[in-house]
């Protein structure tokens, strides 16, 4: 499984890197490809080492180490103390619009 | 007090100070702010250093406090602020070109009460990007040095923080511990640095890597600063989900001081798989204190095989939460801004991702992806949480029997500058002692243990949830048994 797993699955590792550019929305630049590739193997070895412990499934998963529930505020509105200019200082706008691109194509 | 005095004086011997004459917080920071030029070149721990006007006006206010009869914990301290940790008006960039340009709109709740409580922010510090490395070599602007050696690594990811305090550049720092990011770097320039328990310091204003393990923690020269700085941060906050509810402050400070006069017998435990392949002379140094500690307290050695897995595990569950956490850079809230026009959210989103994030973010992000995807959820993130599960049980188990637990902080000395980033693996490994409190979300301290020829170990505690009070006073005690070594770098 892992790294071999996916090789076989994908072709070559750069196959592998193009899959995790696609899954991640991430592109990586020609030298990271690189080193990308001499790490991407030892790090997928790295974590394999957890199916030396066999079959877990009896063991419940551990998200979270704390037991409380997330708590809810009364739905009650709050005054806002930061000027409006301030919370959108780091906003890309257009006039009062935060501005996007298209989500919708075609 | 000399200028020198001033930058390495206690945070608790300065306040007594300042209470008896205000205006003497002047002379301090004026103090720092001349190390700060004469030191800063070399070290590098700041990305932002605020301008000494600027702080000279607040701290006028602090004193006109003062002597206004104001009871502040911390009035005129400098404190280094971690570059992940919101401040408003301040530039917090988490040491990425994402946020090159971030000014937060407002202050994480640590440093909130920070200010509260009189306390005077100097800058940001230095850290590996988005808090993911532990050297600080993956900071997209600079790496910060060692102040016991410059051409070796402060630790990380909060390096800059710990070597602002090794090198008399601040008094005080907060720094924030994912997988070790504050014991890592107090143990390479020896400063001790606490992780507290998860949820007893508010997370608010904290800039996410892997959100079950992150928490703030205190860092500083003395253990006594140390219980000072966590009495101010150390309160329940409803805008964190997570911050365990509680009723006022705790006096850590105050109840240091009972456990040291009283000095109750500590039972600890020595995890023996914790304890293998140190380099010799780290290990040297840890034994000599670790055998003067079980002298006087009861000590016993015990086996738990499944802290090898802690480590693989702890990098599936942090890079998972990455991927996820990180997914908020889209370029349009905050952080860097590409062309959007006639372009598709997607390209627009990968554009954002792979210009703002270097190489060591890109890697995790990418691989928590795959860990996340259908097909391989369940053989690496849902049992990477087993494990922890596993792990945690047997640790619950342990508390049962003994306070604490004795393990190194760090496996080696600090690596030269190029030596450790190049291999992850090599990397990664040298988490194996610190990532098990934040799976298990106990606190843990690293605490000052001596020199490895010239340069510094810690050694680390680690208890159940909330026994930081016990964590303090083990430390304390090894600050006494070290009492006279030296620990100020030869900078």
């Amino acid at each position: 499984m892992g790294c071999s797993h996916l090789v076989k699955e994908l072709g070559d590792i750069e196959d592998v890197i193009r899959h995790l550019e696609r899954l991640a929305l991430i592109k990586f630049t020609d030298d990271e490809r690189v080193k990308l590739s001499s790490e991407i193997r030892k790090i997928l070895n790295f974590f394999n080492q957890l199916n030396e412990l066999g079959d877990l499934k009896d063991v419940e998963p551990l998200f979270h180490v704390l037991d409380i529930e997330s708590p809810l505020r009364d739905d009650e509105p709050e005054v806002c103390s930061i000027p409006a200019s301030e919370l959108l200082s780091n906003v890309l706008r257009e006039g009062s619009y935060v501005k996007g691109p298209r989500t919708v194509t075609g | 007090m000399t200028k020198l005095d001033y930058v390495y004086a206690s945070a608790t011997e300065l306040l007594t100070y300042f209470r008896s004459d205000p205006d003497k917080i002047l002379d301090y920071l004026e103090a720092i702010y001349d190390r700060i030029r004469k030191v800063e070149a070399k070290v590098r721990s700041y990305i932002t250093l605020r301008s000494r006007e600027e702080v000279e006006r607040e701290a006028e206010n602090v004193v006109k406090r003062l002597k206004q009869g104001e009871d502040l914990a911390l009035a005129g301290i400098a404190v280094a602020v971690k570059d992940n940790i919101s401040t408003r008006g301040i530039r917090t960039t988490c040491a990425s070109r994402m946020l090159e340009n971030y000014v937060p709109p407002y202050d994480a709740t640590a440093v909130k009460l920070l200010k509260e409580s009189g306390a005077v922010i100097i800058g940001k510090t230095n850290m590996d990007e988005f808090a993911m490395g532990s050297t600080t070599e993956t900071s997209a602007f600079f790496p910060t040095r060692n102040p016991w050696d410059l051409e070796r690594v402060p630790g990380g990811s909060s390096g800059g923080s710990a070597a602002a305090l090794a090198a008399g550049e601040a008094s005080l720092a907060l720094g924030s511990d994912t997988g070790g990011s504050v014991r890592c770097p107090a143990a390479f320039t020896a400063t001790v640095g606490l992780k507290p328990t998860y949820g007893l310091v508010s997370r608010f204003g904290l800039i996410a890597y892997a959100s079950s393990l992150d928490q703030i923690g205190p860092m500083a020269r003395t253990i006594a600063d140390v219980a000072l700085l966590l009495s101010v941060i150390a309160v329940h906050d409803p805008k964190d989900s997570t911050s365990i509810p509680r009723n006022g402050k705790t006096d850590y400070y105050f109840k240091l001081e009972e456990l040291m006069s009283s000095r109750p017998r500590l039972r600890i435990a020595v995890v023996k798989e914790l304890w293998r392949g140190l380099e010799e002379d780290v290990e040297r140094v840890l034994h000599r204190i670790l055998d003067r500690i079980c002298g006087e307290h009861t000590c016993d050695e015990v086996s738990i095989p499944i802290t090898r897995y802690a480590l693989p595990a702890y990098y599936i569950i942090a890079m998972a939460e990455a991927s996820s956490n990180l997914a908020r850079y889209d370029g349009l809230r905050y952080g860097l801004h590409v062309d959007v026009e006639g372009r598709s959210w997607i390209e627009v989103f990968t554009e954002v991702r792979s210009r703002g994030f270097g190489f060591e973010v890109k890697k995790r992000i990418a691989l928590g992806a795959f860990i996340l995807s259908a097909g391989y959820q369940e053989q690496y993130y849902i049992r990477a949480l087993r494990v922890r599960r596993l792990l945690k049980n047997e640790f619950d188990r342990v508390f049962k029997r003994f306070d604490l637990v004795a393990l190194p902080s760090m496996p080696i000395k600090p690596p030269r500058l190029g030596e450790a980033i190049t291999d992850p693996i090599k990397l990664y490994t040298m988490d194996i002692d610190t990532v098990i409190a934040n799976l298990i979300g106990s606190p843990a301290i690293s605490v000052p243990a001596g020199l490895a020829a010239t340069l510094p170990v810690g050694i680390q505690f680690m208890g159940p949830p909330l026994s930081e009070e016990k964590l303090l006073y083990a430390g304390a005690l090894v600050e006494e048994l070290r009492r006279g070594a030296a620990l100020k770098p030869p900078i």
